[in-house]
């Protein structure tokens, strides 16, 4: 049975979890903690560690899917979780700009740390708002040849696309 | 007085807002040449009752396409009606009378006849009209009253949409067929159920109003939605020559499927009458055995029961409980825990293990309750050959309360035992303080006193009694010492899917300090221990007990608790570390502090956790916090860095280990700041093993998820 892992970051609140859960064949197994409005960046429950989801794609080919914590305390498990990914996804959520600037620098900091291809992709955005779609990018600095997916992380379809157009990316790369 | 006219030359609206406006009663008739009539009965100006014999549909059938009654119940109601005198009970007042519908259903059915049916008079261009005032009309009257201006208005829209419609549905008798080439734009066409149903009955074969009949639908309505799917090309009108075609052909089809439910019936009429049949063939022989039995009364039991009894069914099980239970397995668990291990590696060691009964001479595990230290009476199963106690062993049970240790668990074996500890650790557990309390030393609050009460060791000798047992441990034998736990072996081919994962790096570099490291799967050196080097575990508790005075504690009170034997010697150098890392590990579980807040802060929003150095201390030795509110790791290790305190090399791995001190280029844990990139020379890469086949499987299988 090969083993291949898949990471999903993103910053706080962006719906990483979520997003795993909608694809993941097994109960997605999450280290959360309840959050109070004196850390400044929100309340309910947040990804202190990681979340962890498995999908069977084959009988020999299991692609395990990791959820990096979005609170930047953290962030000294993002090159452990990296190691040896197929490639990553960014999740971004796109109402909430002010989150942004994070996302930005994951982004720089994921790339810059990996030769792997990603795409990021754009939740709680209706496929047809281009005009939205348009703003993340540019917010976000996106280069033209990054896949800018928009997504409903509640929306298992939704995800599964997200995760075609990443193995597509992988795809491409591996015949350039 | 008689009001009459042609439609022609007054329209129907106009006359209704005559009657209305004259507040009169009377009935208002319109007739047509082809027969078709209607009337409208007003009240003091409001309609209280219209019927009409063109397209009309009557209230009976409108309760029974609404499923209000039932058609059996229409039947019966008719019935009754027709036993009535002319001036008798009206089919509603029997309905409600028999109790099939109440008296609300009926005024809002009877309402919207009125309304359709006015809909349908306002559409008539040419008709006699006659308006009779009768000052009293109490045989349609059930008490109704409509007003004429919002029917007058729905109409009025109503008819200017029929106008529209009429331009390309001309006659309710034009056949549509589906459209042989639908335009490009059909294609994202959404279909509501209505159309749905009607463009399923489309076949060129029905006219508008059998259309209308056969879905229960007015002609207006059926006109509308076939307005719109003509509009957008989804229908086309058929020719006469096709119309006549298709229609041999559906009577054919028809002709066909009643001959097939005809022959069904037949073969089932057949089956039942087999049926009766057999039954009655058993019924009469069962007949003839009981018979039998009169003169044979032995054999009677035998005849009973001739009734064939149905074919037994098996229970039908479902699905789901015939199937296996689907969760994540164990091994999803465990590579969850293994990545966990991988971040956050030294951490709860001590609390998932169940250590096992072992032969270690002077071992003492505690119970669960808090006793004293290394109480030699306390111990649940003496052991049978007691090691040669050291001579500093408390020789008084009397317990030191600021010297208590913890109400340690049953699993305090030090991390450093497990030949691949990082594999063992469970993620949920690190950050729960519950887990994490008991190893730790006791607060600072607990010792209220800055002296302790005296031991009954000078503070002196403690030092030369550790010398002393030091030196007798390193002359212990190898085999004395504590072995590596054996019940504690990962799944080696688990271990292997983390290695292909990429998990099982990080472990590695900690558990194999030193070049040469083992194999993978081969036992490793456990952490910090002293598997068969003693002498580093005297060096490491001396350094501890160094530690211990730096961060306010007695040394001692610290020996007078220390362990008598080589894996008291063990556990106690390891359980202050654990507690530091559990400290540490605390700080990664509590909730951040607000930018640029104080580290304090957060030392203090941790209640339950409990801390082996002085808090004043800390804020002491602590320099200021940097503007970006470096909360964890880094400002922790520069806390112990800028002191004189030093941890041995095997802790100094593990703090290595999980905040990546050491690493060329090692992640840093502020709040603003996003973890400086790697170098080029240290770009992570894809796993190589993954080739393109193997992707496109993948993707094929996301494809069917």
């Amino acid at each position: 049975m090969q083993s291949v892992k898949v990471v999903v970051t993103g910053p706080f609140n962006a719906g990483k979890t979520t997003f795993i859960k909608s694809v993941s064949e097994i109960t997605v197994l999450s280290t959360e903690r309840q959050i109070t409005d004196s850390s400044g960046e929100g309340a309910g429950e947040t990804t202190v560690a990681m979340d962890f989801g498995r999908i069977t794609v084959s009988d020999d080919v299991v692609l395990y899917l990791f959820g990096t914590p979005g609170q930047s305390r953290f962030s000294f498990m993002w090159e452990t979780l990296s190691e040896g990914m197929l490639g990553f996804v960014l999740l971004v959520d796109a109402t909430a700009p002010q989150t942004f600037e994070d996302a930005r620098g994951m982004i720089s900091f994921f790339t810059e740390m990996s030769d792997v291809p990603f795409v990021v992709a754009a939740n709680k955005v209706a496929a047809d708002d281009v005009s939205l779609l348009q703003q993340v990018r540019a917010d976000l600095g996106l280069d033209d040849h990054v896949p800018l997916l928009p997504i409903d992380a509640r929306d298992r379809d939704s995800v599964k696309a997200a995760l075609l157009g990443l193995l597509y990316e992988i795809l491409e790369s591996m015949s350039a | 007085m008689a009001l009459r006219g042609n439609l022609k030359d007054f329209s129907l609206p106009d006359v209704f807002q005559l009657v209305t406006f004259s507040r009169k009663s009377g009935v208002l008739r319109i007739k047509r040449v082809d027969g078709a009539e209607g009337s409208v009965w007003f009240r003091e100006g409001d309609v209280f009752f219209a019927q009409s014999n063109w397209h009309a549909e009557l209230l009976g059938e409108r309760l029974v396409r609404a499923q209000r009654i039932t058609a059996q119940a229409l039947e019966r109601a008719l019935s009754l009606r027709a036993a009535e005198p002319a001036d008798g009970r009206r089919l509603g007042q029997i309905l409600v009378s028999e109790g099939y519908i109440t008296p609300e259903v009926l005024e809002s059915f009877v309402s919207e006849q009125i309304q359709e049916t006015i809909f349908d008079l306002m559409r008539w261009d040419e008709g006699d009209f006659d308006f009779e005032a009768t000052p009293q009309i109490a045989e349609e009257d059930i008490g109704l009253a409509v007003s004429i201006e919002n029917v007058v208005m729905e109409g009025s829209r109503r008819l200017e949409e029929w106008t529209r419609i009429r331009k390309k549905i001309p006659s309710m008798d034009v056949v549509f067929k589906m459209a042989t080439a639908p335009g490009e734009g059909t294609f994202e066409i959404s279909l509501k159920p209505t159309e749905w149903n009607l463009l399923l009955l489309v076949d060129g074969t029905r006219s508008v109003a059998e259309l209308a009949h056969a879905t229960d639908h007015t002609d207006f309505e059926v006109a509308r939605v076939l307005y719109g799917l003509f509009s957008a090309g989804l229908l086309e009108f058929a020719g006469d020559e096709e119309i006549a075609k298709l229609r041999a052909e559906r009577e054919e089809r028809e002709a066909r499927a009643a001959a097939i439910e005809s022959e069904r019936k037949s073969v089932e009429q057949a089956a039942v009458e087999s049926e009766r049949k057999s039954v009655e063939q058993a019924a009469v022989e069962a007949q003839l055995r009981e018979a039998a039995s009169v003169t044979e009364p032995p054999a009677a039991p035998a005849a009973v029961a001739p009734v064939p009894s149905p074919p037994s069914i098996p229970a039908e099980e479902p699905r789901f409980l015939a199937g296996p239970a689907s969760a994540p397995t164990a091994e999803d668990a465990a590579v969850l825990e293994e990545m966990m291990g991988a971040v956050l590696q030294p951490s709860t060691q001590p609390t998932t293990h169940v250590r096992e009964p072992e032969p270690a001479p002077t071992v003492v595990v505690p119970e669960p309750e808090p006793m004293p230290a290394f109480v030699a009476e306390s111990e649940p199963e003496p052991e049978p050959e007691p090691e040669p106690a050291p001579e500093f062993v408390a020789p008084e049970p009397e317990p030191q309360p600021e010297l208590e240790l913890p109400p340690a668990p049953a699993a305090v074996e030090p991390a450093a035992v497990e030949p691949e500890p990082l594999l063992e650790y469970a993620p949920a557990e690190v950050f729960e303080p519950e887990e994490i309390a008991p190893l730790a030393i006791p607060e600072p609050q607990a010792e209220p006193e800055p002296e302790p009460e005296p031991s009954t060791y000078a503070e002196d000798d403690t030092l030369a009694q550790i010398q002393a047992s030091l030196a007798g441990l390193a002359e212990m034998p190898a085999s004395a010492a504590l072995q590596p736990e054996q019940t504690a072996v990962s799944d080696a081919g688990f271990e292997r899917n983390l290695m292909a994962l990429g998990l099982g790096e990080l472990p590695v570099e900690v558990i194999v300090p030193v070049p040469g490291a083992p194999e993978f799967d081969e036992p490793v050196e456990p952490l910090g221990v002293l598997a068969d080097e003693p002498v580093r575990a005297a060096d490491r508790f001396a350094q501890l007990v160094e530690s211990f005075d730096l961060a306010g504690s007695e040394p001692a009170a610290r020996a007078a608790s220390a362990p008598s034997s080589a894996e008291g010697f063990a556990q106690a150098a390891i359980e202050p570390a654990m507690s530091d890392l559990n400290q540490l590990l605390s700080s990664l579980d509590a909730d951040g502090p607000a930018p640029g807040a104080p580290s304090a802060s957060l030392y203090q929003a941790m209640p339950e956790a409990t801390f082996d150095f002085d808090e004043e201390l800390l804020r002491e030795v602590s320099p200021p916090a940097p503007v970006g509110g470096v909360i964890s790791t880094d400002s922790y290790l520069e806390d112990i860095a800028g002191g004189d305190m030093d941890f041995s090399g095997g802790l100094t791995d593990e703090l290595s280990a999980l905040t990546g001190l050491g690493r060329p280029t090692r992640p840093t844990a502020s709040v603003n700041k996003i973890p400086e990139p790697t170098s080029a020379t240290d770009v992570l890469r894809r796993d190589a093993r993954v080739d393109r086949d193997t992707l496109l499987k993948i993707i094929d299988g996301i494809k069917n998820l």
